[in-house]
């Protein structure tokens, strides 16, 4: 009985494979629906995965880090004086932190209010506190318009474009800053423009400056950091860096950039995936409807032959194992293929990415990749083999069903 | 009903069979009372015009169609009675059909066409090599049992279909028009092939055509008109009548 099974399975898988080669213009008609749907649905999904981790690794690169770091319910509270809740020993902190598995960059920042002078035009400003050399290598999104980074100029100034403006002020020029110090007092410091920056807010332009940390914490009188924003190997570093902060700094609270970017990267994020799904769910069902009405006419054109199969006695489970081996075959030979057209045209043809213009909350226009891993080209595979496979059992099943008579009549 | 055929005699038993049905939504009644006996080993010919119900009653013969009033018989058997399962065992084992338009599988070699069917009865490796080797020698076709059909002529694939037909040893071969798509010449020899199965193993053979040089050679004629048997000749009658 066994023998028997084998031999009738060798047979279903022999002439499978040669009925691939009896109609070449129909077997290629149908390679080529699946294939480019394939294809089609992998880049797809390539392209939203580079879309989405293109646009995190912008917004991780802008602004936050990979996330920061506050005294604990410091973000949540708002405080008569604030400075009396910031980190302090901030050198013991970023010595521990330098040593924690992932971490590659610190940053310690502190903001303040100040009121900026060319000695004619004051004007109150935003300003953080920055270690500029090391943001400088890190932050790479910062639009300089005019002049350069702050880089290690100790009493260097970046201004935004609207506070320029206003103080009419160009690199090179000198300019004062008052402020108080955590303690009340009034404090200055002589600063020298070395750049004008914009980020594409004008509320923001217009009022944020930048000046080394060490000045400003000497302005403000204080040797303790606002937050410190870390710089990871990898966004996916995050939960386990995370675990290491909780447990070793338990006064201090540890929040991921999309947490703080909610507005702009969470929420853009979410709203991109449904946009996406739906496309996505467009695209699925145009692929899916193609393969099915292609392998379901191709086994509809052979009802004579059915006809015939059935008249000598196949069962109509022999004839579906027959049909649906053959649709199976060219799923699988034309889901392979099209997923390595992709990855042959993503190497080539869009090795470069796709330029997109700036997302939410972002400022340049950007290259997406298709980034294309196996887990796609895995469920693209499946996906395209399960629909011949279900159009062969559908189709199959229909033209077993008809009358022998009427089979052989066909055609 | 009986399950046991009154004429047990015959392989083949019709009465009074009546079969309708619909060509582009107009209803045809292509059998309206036909009854037939065919005997084991007989070789009957199924003659008249298109349209006159002989095609239908083959169908009916080798089970491919089920009468929808009236009774047939098979090997003393009901048809009626037979299951889908039961059905297609006899049409596996006891029945061979000859196409007009051959059916073969453009894909497979002459002798691979002869040997699917015969996975299907379940011999091993050894005997269907035997049976595809006896079949295609019987048609003359042994040589060119590597070649697949497109590169046979008509004959050829004619005889390769009757190959097939013979190899499954069936009790009945039923034809339907195998000539119509061969010159005389071809068709005469394939008629031959036909004959001598009949006569050297005993199978029953039925064949469907108005093909006048298959009805000159048939001993037994039965013509069909509007779905009713119009007239039975034997050989005996052909031979009287001159």
């Amino acid at each position: 009985m066994n023998t028997q099974v084998w031999a009738r399975a060798f047979w279903v898988l022999k002439l499978s494979v040669r009925n691939l080669m009896r109609q070449p213009r129909r077997t290629a008609a149908v390679m080529l629906t699946v294939g480019v749907g394939s294809a089609s649905l992998f880049l797809f999904q390539g392209f939203n995965a580079g879309i989405m981790n293109q646009y995190r690794d912008n917004s991780i690169h802008a602004r936050y880090g990979h996330g920061q770091l506050h005294v604990k319910g410091y973000r949540d509270t708002v405080y008569e004086k604030p400075w009396e809740h910031w980190i302090e020993d901030p050198s013991r902190i970023l010595a521990s932190l330098r040593k924690v598995a992932h971490v590659n960059q610190v940053f310690p920042r502190v903001e303040f209010f100040g009121l900026l002078t060319n000695g004619q035009i004051t004007v109150s400003g935003r300003g953080t506190g920055v270690d500029a050399v090391e943001e400088a290598r890190f932050f790479q999104t910062l639009n300089v318009e005019e002049g350069k980074m702050l880089d290690s100029e100790p009493d260097g100034i970046l201004l935004g474009k609207g506070l320029a403006t206003a103080l009419h002020l160009r690199p090179g020029d000198r300019v004062t800053l008052l402020g108080n110090t955590v303690n009340g007092s009034l404090n200055g410091a002589d600063l020298t423009v070395t750049g004008i920056f914009h980020t594409g807010s004008k509320e923001f332009d217009d009022v944020a400056f930048r000046i080394p940390l060490l000045q400003a914490q000497a302005l403000l009188d204080t040797p303790r950091v606002e937050s410190i924003a870390l710089g990871l190997d990898s966004h996916e570093s995050w939960p386990q860096v995370a675990t290491v902060l909780a447990r070793e700094f338990p006064d201090l609270s540890a929040t991921e950039f999309a947490v703080l970017d909610k507005i702009y990267y969470q929420n853009s994020v979410d709203w991109l995936k449904s946009q996406f799904g739906v496309i996505r769910s467009i695209i699925l069902l145009i692929v899916v409807l193609g393969i099915f009405n292609i392998v379901a006419t191709a086994i509809l054109e052979r009802r004579s032959e059915i006809g015939n199969l059935r008249a000598n006695g196949d069962s109509k489970l022999g004839i579906l194992a027959l049909l649906v081996s053959e649709a199976t075959l060219i799923g699988v030979v034309a889901s392979v293929l099209g997923i390595a057209l992709a990855w042959l045209i993503n190497s080539t043809v869009l090795a470069q990415g796709i330029l997109m213009p700036p997302a939410p909350g972002l400022t340049r226009q950007f290259y997406v990749r298709m980034e294309l891993d196996w887990n796609m080209a895995l469920l693209t595979f499946a996906l395209g083999a399960a629909c011949c496979w279900i159009a062969a059992v559908i189709a199959g099943w229909r033209v077993t069903r008809m009358p022998i008579g009427d089979a052989l009549r066909s055609n | 009903m009986s399950q046991m055929d009154p004429n047990s005699e015959s392989l083949v038993s019709a009465r009074d069979l009546h079969f309708d049905y619909w060509l582009d939504l107009v209803p045809v009644q292509a059998l309206r009372g036909v009854s037939l006996e065919v005997r084991e080993a007989e070789h009957v010919v199924l003659a008249g015009p298109s349209g006159s119900g002989k095609s239908t009653l083959l169908s009916l013969m080798g089970l491919i169609e089920s009468p929808q009033t009236g009774s047939l018989w098979f090997g003393g058997r009901s048809v009626a009675q037979l299951d889908e399962r039961a059905a297609n065992r006899i049409r596996r084992h006891e029945i061979g059909f000859v196409f007009q338009s051959f059916q073969l599988f453009p894909t497979l070699t002459a002798a691979e066409n002869v040997e699917y069917f015969l996975i299907q009865q379940g011999l091993d490796a050894a005997r269907r090599r035997e049976r595809v080797r006896w079949a295609l020698e019987a048609v003359g076709l042994w040589e060119r049992r590597d070649h697949r059909p497109l590169e046979l002529s008509g004959g050829q694939r004619q005889r390769v279909a009757i190959a097939r037909a013979a190899a499954k040893k069936p009790r009945l071969i039923l034809a339907d028009e195998p000539t119509a798509s061969l010159d005389q010449k071809t068709g005469a020899e394939i008629i031959e092939l036909l004959e001598n199965l009949n006569k050297t193993l005993g199978t029953t053979l039925i064949l469907a055509t108005h093909d006048p040089m298959v009805l000159s050679r048939a001993p037994r004629v039965v013509h069909l008109q509007d779905g009713l048997i119009h007239q039975v000749r034997s050989a005996q009658q052909k031979k009287e009548r001159g």
